[in-house]
C-alpha cells in the first residue's frame, strides 16, 4: 500500500492553486491598496495633473466634513444698527394694532440669532449715531422693537466704515452693519466720488488684502418719515406705500465673513453681493456613467479606485463632429452663497477655459431629484456642468472651469440716481458697492476654478 | 502584470462602452487574467497530476479526455467574464460576451501550456495530448 | 561461463526442449549455468515436433540476442547453438540446434550395406532385425526401433558435431540427456550417447572434463497411447515391453550418470498414430513440462551435491491426482518455481495480445510501440514467440490445458486478468471503488509509473523488463500466493 500516498505528494501543488484564486482584485480593496502603494505622480506628467492646473491658487476643496469639523468658532460678531433719522421708518412705534415692519421682524430674529448664536465666542451690540456707542442686546432689541427714542442726524457712511476698520477689525471677528445705505454726500458735487470715498475709509488705515463684505439686500415695509440722499428733493413724511430697501453689510477678513454668513445669512431670503469673499474650491468631479456620449474615460490614474469620486482626467477614444464626446462634470456647490448657486446665474458666468481643444461648456443644470435618487455618484452633487468636444486632443491638455465673480443683476435694478421718489431703490448703491471692490484693478478673481484634463486615450 | 493582462484583452480592441474603460483595465482584466491563470493551472493540475496520477486511474489519458477539460476551461472562463462583468458592474454591453469569448480563448491557450508544462510530471497522461 | 549441453533425443526431447524454453522465457532461473546448449539428435529431419521446437528456439536466441544478460527477467538464460559457443574453424558445424545427420535418405538395408555383406553378417542382421526394419527408410527416425536406432547413433561419437562439442567442453559445464524409453530414437540413443562420452578411451579431446562432467537424464516413460491401426508401425502396446526390456539395459550399463529422472503416467487419450514427418507433431503434454522441470531441479544441486552418493534417482508425484492439473494441485517445490514465471508470462503474453496493440499511454508513446511492433522485426520475433498459432506461447498452454492429463492452471479464454488463474481469483474490494485488482486500468497506471523510472535506452530490453517488473508486482500485489 505504498502507491496511494503518493496524493500527499501533491497536496503543496493544490494549495498554491487554492491561494492563487483569491488574490484577485475587486474595486473595494484596490482603494485600500491605492492609498498605500499608488502614486499618481509617478504615472502622469506635471502638466497633466489635475489639482495643479496653472494660476490656480484655490484653497483646499471643500467637503461636508471640513466645514463642519475644522471651524473655530469666531472671536467676536460686532452688531451695529443704524439708529439715525432714516431709519425710524424702518423701526416705528408699535402701534395699537401691534403690526409691525418687516424690518421689525426681520432685524429683531436676526438680532436674536446672533446672540444664541455658538458660531462666535463674544457678541457685541453698538447702536450708530455719529458714531458707535456700545449696548446691550436687550438695548438694541428694544430699539428695534419699540423704536429709535432719540434718533441721531444722518450719519456719514464713509466715517462709519473707517471707524469699524480701524477699531473693529480683528481676525476672527466680523462687524455686521443694518442700515438703509442712503449715503448722502455734504454736497451733490461729491456723488461721483462716492466709490473714492468708500474705498478710502476701508483702506485708510493701511491694506486690509483680506477685508471682505457680503452685503444682504432686504426690503420692508416703512412707516415713517422718509429722508432721500437728495436733500433737495426734501423728506416725506408719513410715507410710503413702496417698500424701501435696507442692508445688512458684514464686514472682516474674508474666512471670518465666510463662516458668519454660512452660519446665519444663507438661510436668509436676500439678495447678496459678495466683495473680497474666498470660497474652498467646491468637490467636483466627471461622471462616466451620468449624460455621456462618445469614446472616452476617466483617465486618472488607477481610475476605477478612487475613494472620493473626483475624477479629473478626459481620456478620450475618438471624437468627432459625427460623434461627439459629451461628458459631465458633477459640481457641489453647498459651500458657495445662494447666489453662486442659481442655476441662471451659473448658465452665464460659468465659463470653460482650454488650449488646443473645441471643447465647449454645452449646459448647466442642478441636481434634480432623479439625481439625488440615484445610486450612483451623480448623487453627491448639486450641479452638473455639461461639456463637449468634437476633436479628439493631441496630448494631455488642460480644461479650466471657472465661475466668474459677476455682480448680480439685482444691484443696478435697485440703484437709482434720484431716490426723491421713494422706491424699493438706494441711491447710487451700485457707486457704492463699487467701493467695496478689491483695490487691485483688474479682472475679478473668479468665484472657483475648476482644473481638468483632456487628453488622448492611452 | 497589469500591462500584460491589459495588452492581452485588448488585442480585441478596446473595452466598451469607453466609460467603463478604466474598470476593465484596473479591475477586470488583473481579475481575468490571474483567475484565468489559476483555473488553467488548477484544471491541469487535476488532468495531470490528481487524475492521471494520484487518484492512479490510467484510462483517462486520451487526447478526448484531454479535450473535455480544455472544453471545460474554455467554459469556466466563460462564465468567469460573466461573472466578473456582473461583480464589477460593468454596463452591460456585447462587448462582455466578446470578451468572454476571448478570455475563453486564452484559457484555452494557458491550459495548453500549462498541458505543456506539467505533463512530464503525470504518470498516465505524460503523452497526452501528444 | 558454466554451460549446459542438452541432448534431447528423438521426438519427446524436442517436446521437453520446447517445454524449457517456455520456462526459461518465463524467467525460471536455472542455476550454475550461464548458457544453454540443446542438441537435438532425431535423424527424422521433418518431424513436427522437433521443426517447431526449432523454431521456438531461434525465436528465443533472437530475443535473448537483443536483451542480454540480466539479473533477472523473461528470457533470462542465453540458449545457443552449438556453433554459437565458439568460432568453429573448419565450418563444418552448422548453426542449428539440430544434429546434422548428413541427410541419411536410404534405407535401413542401404545404409548396413547389407547387400555386400557375408552370408554370415547377414545371418546375423536377418537375426537382429526384422524385414520391416531393413526396408524403412532412415529419413523418418528410427520408429520406435532401438535395435535400429543404436546401430545408427552409435556413429555419432565420429562426426564433427561431437569433436565440435568435446573440444570446446570445459570444466564446469554439465550434461543432461532428454529421451523416452519407449520410442526408437530416444531409447537406443541415450545409453549410447553416455557410453561414449563417458568412454575412457574415448579419441574425444577434453576426455576428462567430459568424464567428470556432471551429467544427468530424464527418461520418459510411456505417458500416452497411440490408436492402434492395423499396419501401423509403431504399435502402443509394445511399449511397456519395450520399456522393461530398456530399464533392464539401464540398471547395469549407464555408467557415469549423477541423476536420473524418471517420468511416468497412466495413458488416457491414444494420440493419433504418426509414425514421424511432419505429421508427428504432438500436443504439449504436461509430462513434457515436468521433464523440462527435471532439467531445473538437476541444476539446482551443485556438483559436490551430485557426486555424493550418486547416482540420485528421481521420480515425481502429483499433490493431487486430478486429470486437470491446476497449481494447487502441484507439490510445493514445483509451484515455487514456476507458478510466479508462468503467470508472469501469462499476463505478459495476454496483456500483449489484448491491449498492447490498442494502448495509448505514456509507456507506449515513450516505447514508440506504435512504431516498433509494426516495423521492428525484434518486436515481430517476440509476437511470433508469443501468439505463432504453430509455436507460441498461447498455443502451448492451449495444448497443455487439452491434453490428457491436462495442465490447466490458467483460464485461457477470458479477458479478465482477475481470474486468469484457475482456482485463485484476485480478491476485488467489492466496496473499494478504486480497487479493481487486476484491471487494465491497474496494469496501466503501473506499466506508466514504472516506465518512468526505468533507465534503459533500447525499447525491446525497456519493453521487456518493464513488463517484468509490473508483472512482478501485480502478482505481488494482487495474487500474493498461489
Amino acid at each position: 500500500m505504498r502507491y496511494p500516498t503518493s496524493f500527499s505528494r501533491l497536496l503543496p501543488t493544490l494549495g498554491l492553486t487554492l491561494l492563487l484564486l483569491p488574490g484577485c482584485y475587486s474595486r473595494s480593496d484596490m482603494k485600500g491598496e491605492d492609498a498605500t502603494t499608488e502614486k499618481p505622480t509617478a504615472e502622469m506628467p506635471d502638466a497633466v495633473r489635475p489639482t495643479e492646473a496653472p494660476g490656480v491658487e484655490a484653497p483646499e476643496e471643500a467637503s461636508d466634513v471640513v466645514s463642519s469639523v475644522a471651524v473655530q468658532p469666531l472671536q467676536a460678531v460686532n452688531v451695529f444698527l443704524e439708529v439715525s433719522g432714516s431709519m425710524e421708518g424702518f423701526m416705528p412705534k408699535t402701534g395699537a394694532s401691534g403690526e409691525n415692519t418687516r424690518f421689525q421682524q426681520h432685524v429683531a430674529q436676526l438680532l436674536s440669532e446672533i446672540n444664541r448664536t455658538p458660531a462666535s465666542r463674544k457678541k457685541a451690540f453698538f447702536r450708530i449715531k455719529e458714531k458707535p456707542y456700545a449696548d446691550t442686546y436687550q438695548g438694541i432689541s428694544g430699539t428695534v422693537r419699540s423704536g429709535i427714542q432719540q434718533p441721531a442726524k444722518s450719519t456719514d457712511l464713509p466715517a462709519v466704515l473707517d471707524t469699524l476698520m480701524t477699531r473693529y477689525y480683528q481676525p476672527g471677528t466680523v462687524s455686521v452693519l443694518i442700515s438703509d445705505f442712503i449715503y448722502s454726500p455734504k454736497n451733490a458735487g461729491a456723488i461721483p466720488y462716492i466709490k473714492t470715498d468708500i474705498t478710502d475709509a476701508l483702506q485708510r488705515n493701511g491694506a486690509q488684502p483680506d477685508l471682505a463684505v457680503s452685503v444682504y439686500g432686504y426690503t420692508s415695509d416703512f412707516r415713517g418719515t422718509y429722508y432721500p440722499a437728495l436733500k433737495a428733493a426734501g423728506k416725506k413724511t408719513n410715507c410710503c406705500d413702496t417698500e424701501i430697501p435696507y442692508y445688512i453689510w458684514v464686514l472682516g477678513p474674508a474666512a471670518a465673513v465666510r463662516q458668519f454668513d454660512a452660519a446665519l445669512l444663507e438661510q436668509q431670503p436676500a439678495k447678496q453681493a459678495h466683495f473680497g469673499v474666498m470660497y474652498p474650491r467646491p468637490a467636483y468631479s466627471l461622471l462616466s456613467k451620468y449624460q455621456n456620449k462618445g469614446s472616452w474615460y476617466y483617465g486618472d490614474a488607477g481610475a476605477s479606485k478612487r475613494s472620493a469620486d473626483a475624477y479629473r482626467v478626459v481620456a478620450v477614444s475618438e471624437a468627432s463632429a459625427q460623434q461627439p464626446v459629451e461628458f459631465v462634470v458633477g459640481l457641489n456647490l453647498g459651500q458657495l452663497p445662494g447666489q453662486y448657486r442659481d442655476v441662471a446665474y451659473l448658465m452665464q458666468n460659468l465659463t470653460l477655459q482650454g488650449v488646443d481643444t473645441d471643447a465647449k461648456l454645452l449646459d448647466v443644470q442642478a441636481a434634480s431629484a432623479q439625481t439625488k435618487a440615484s445610486s450612483g455618484p451623480e448623487s453627491k452633487f448639486t450641479h452638473f456642468a455639461k461639456i463637449r468636444l468634437t476633436k479628439a486632443p493631441k496630448a494631455a491638455r488642460p480644461l479650466v472651469l471657472r465661475l466668474q465673480d459677476q455682480r448680480p443683476a439685482w444691484v443696478a435694478q435697485w440703484t437709482t440716481r434720484n431716490d426723491g421718489t421713494p422706491a424699493a431703490k438706494t441711491f447710487a448703491l451700485s457707486s457704492l458697492l463699487d467701493g467695496l471692490e478689491p483695490q487691485a484693478a483688474g479682472e475679478k478673481r473668479p468665484v472657483f476654478e475648476l482644473p481638468l484634463t483632456v487628453q488622448p486615450a492611452e | 502584470m497589469k500591462a500584460l493582462f491589459r495588452f492581452l484583452y485588448e488585442l480585441i480592441g478596446a473595452p466598451q462602452p469607453p466609460a467603463d474603460t478604466p474598470v476593465y483595465r484596473d479591475v477586470i482584466f488583473p481579475n481575468l487574467g490571474l483567475l484565468n491563470l489559476g483555473i488553467s493551472l488548477g484544471l491541469v493540475v487535476v488532468f495531470y497530476l490528481l487524475i492521471n496520477r494520484a487518484m492512479g486511474v490510467a484510462t483517462f489519458n486520451k487526447g478526448r479526455h484531454w479535450a473535455i477539460f480544455l472544453g471545460l476551461n474554455a467554459l469556466i472562463a466563460f462564465i468567469v467574464t460573466i461573472w466578473q462583468t456582473n461583480a464589477q458592474q460593468v454596463t452591460d454591453h456585447s462587448y462582455i460576451y466578446w470578451l468572454a469569448t476571448w478570455n475563453a480563448i486564452l484559457g484555452m491557450f494557458w491550459f495548453f501550456l500549462f498541458s505543456v508544462l506539467l505533463k512530464r510530471a503525470s504518470t498516465n497522461a505524460s503523452t497526452t495530448p501528444f | 561461463m558454466a554451460k549446459l549441453f542438452l541432448f534431447g533425443i528423438g521426438g519427446t526431447g524436442s517436446r521437453v526442449i520446447r517445454s524449457l524454453t517456455m520456462l526459461l522465457a518465463a524467467g525460471v532461473e536455472l542455476p550454475n549455468c550461464d548458457r544453454v546448449v540443446p542438441i537435438i539428435i532425431d535423424p527424422d529431419a521433418h518431424n513436427g515436433d522437433m521443426n517447431r521446437t526449432v523454431q521456438l528456439l531461434q525465436s528465443y536466441q533472437q530475443i535473448y540476442k537483443r536483451l542480454g544478460p540480466r539479473e533477472e527477467g523473461f528470457f533470462k538464460t542465453d540458449i545457443s547453438t552449438l556453433s554459437g559457443i565458439s568460432q568453429d574453424v573448419n565450418g563444418s558445424v552448422k548453426d542449428t540446434f539440430i544434429f546434422d545427420f548428413g541427410g541419411i535418405n536410404q534405407s535401413f538395408r542401404q545404409y548396413l550395406s547389407y547387400d555386400g555383406l557375408s552370408v554370415d553378417s547377414k545371418g546375423l542382421v536377418d537375426l537382429l532385425f526384422t524385414q520391416d526394419n531393413l526396408e524403412s527408410p532412415l529419413t523418418i527416425g528410427f520408429r520406435g526401433s532401438p535395435n535400429v536406432g543404436s546401430i545408427v547413433l552409435n556413429k555419432l561419437v565420429e562426426s564433427p558435431e561431437m569433436r565440435f562439442f568435446a573440444d570446446n567442453f570445459q570444466d564446469g559445464d554439465r550434461v543432461f540427456f532428454v529421451s523416452s524409453i519407449f520410442g526408437g530414437t530416444g531409447a537406443a540413443g541415450f545409453p549410447l550417447m553416455l557410453k561414449n562420452l563417458k568412454d575412457t578411451n574415448t579419441r574425444l579431446s577434453n576426455a576428462r572434463y567430459l568424464r567428470d562432467a556432471p551429467t544427468g537424464a530424464v527418461t520418459v516413460m510411456p505417458y500416452f497411447a497411440l490408436q492402434s491401426e492395423d499396419n501401423a508401425v509403431i504399435d502402443s502396446n509394445n511399449f511397456l515391453t519395450k520399456t522393461k526390456a530398456a530399464l533392464s539395459y539401464y540398471e547395469h550399463n549407464l555408467q557415469g550418470l549423477d541423476a536420473l529422472y524418471y517420468l511416468a503416467d497412466t495413458p488416457d487419450t491414444p494420440y493419433e498414430n504418426q509414425p514421424g514427418g511432419t505429421q508427428q507433431k504432438n500436443k504439449a503434454h504436461v509430462i513434457e513440462l515436468l521433464a523440462a522441470l527435471s532439467i531445473v531441479d538437476f541444476m539446482r544441486y551443485s556438483p559436490a551435491e551430485l557426486r555424493t552418493g550418486g547416482p540420485h534417482f528421481h521420480e515425481y508425484g502429483l499433490q493431487t491426482d486430478a486429470p486437470e492439473i491446476q497449481f494447487s494441485h502441484l507439490p510445493d517445490e514445483s509451484r515455487e518455481i514456476i507458478a510466479k514465471q508462468l503467470t508472469q508470462f501469462l499476463y505478459f503474453t495476454r496483456y500483449h495480445k489484448q491491449h498492447l496493440p490498442t494502448d495509448k499511454a505514456p509507456y507506449a508513446d515513450n516505447l514508440k510501440l506504435d512504431y516498433a511492433m509494426r516495423n521492428e522485426p525484434i518486436f515481430r520475433e517476440l509476437n511470433t514467440f508469443l501468439h505463432s498459432p504453430d509455436s507460441g506461447v498461447d498455443q502451448w498452454l492451449q495444448e497443455l490445458a487439452q491434453n490428457r492429463r491436462a495442465f490447466r492452471p490458467f483460464d485461457l479464454q477470458t479477458e479478465d486478468f482477475n481470474a486468469m488463474i484457475l482456482g485463485k481469483p484476485v480478491e476485488k474490494k467489492w466496496n473499494d471503488f478504486f480497487n479493481k485488482g487486476l484491471s487494465h486500468n491497474y496494469l496501466l497506471d503501473n506499466l506508466n509509473k514504472t516506465e518512468k523510472s526505468i533507465q534503459e535506452p533500447d525499447n525491446f530490453r525497456k519493453l521487456l523488463e518493464l513488463f517484468y517488473d509490473v508483472t512482478d508486482k501485480a502478482f505481488e500485489e494482487k495474487v500474493k500466493v498461489v
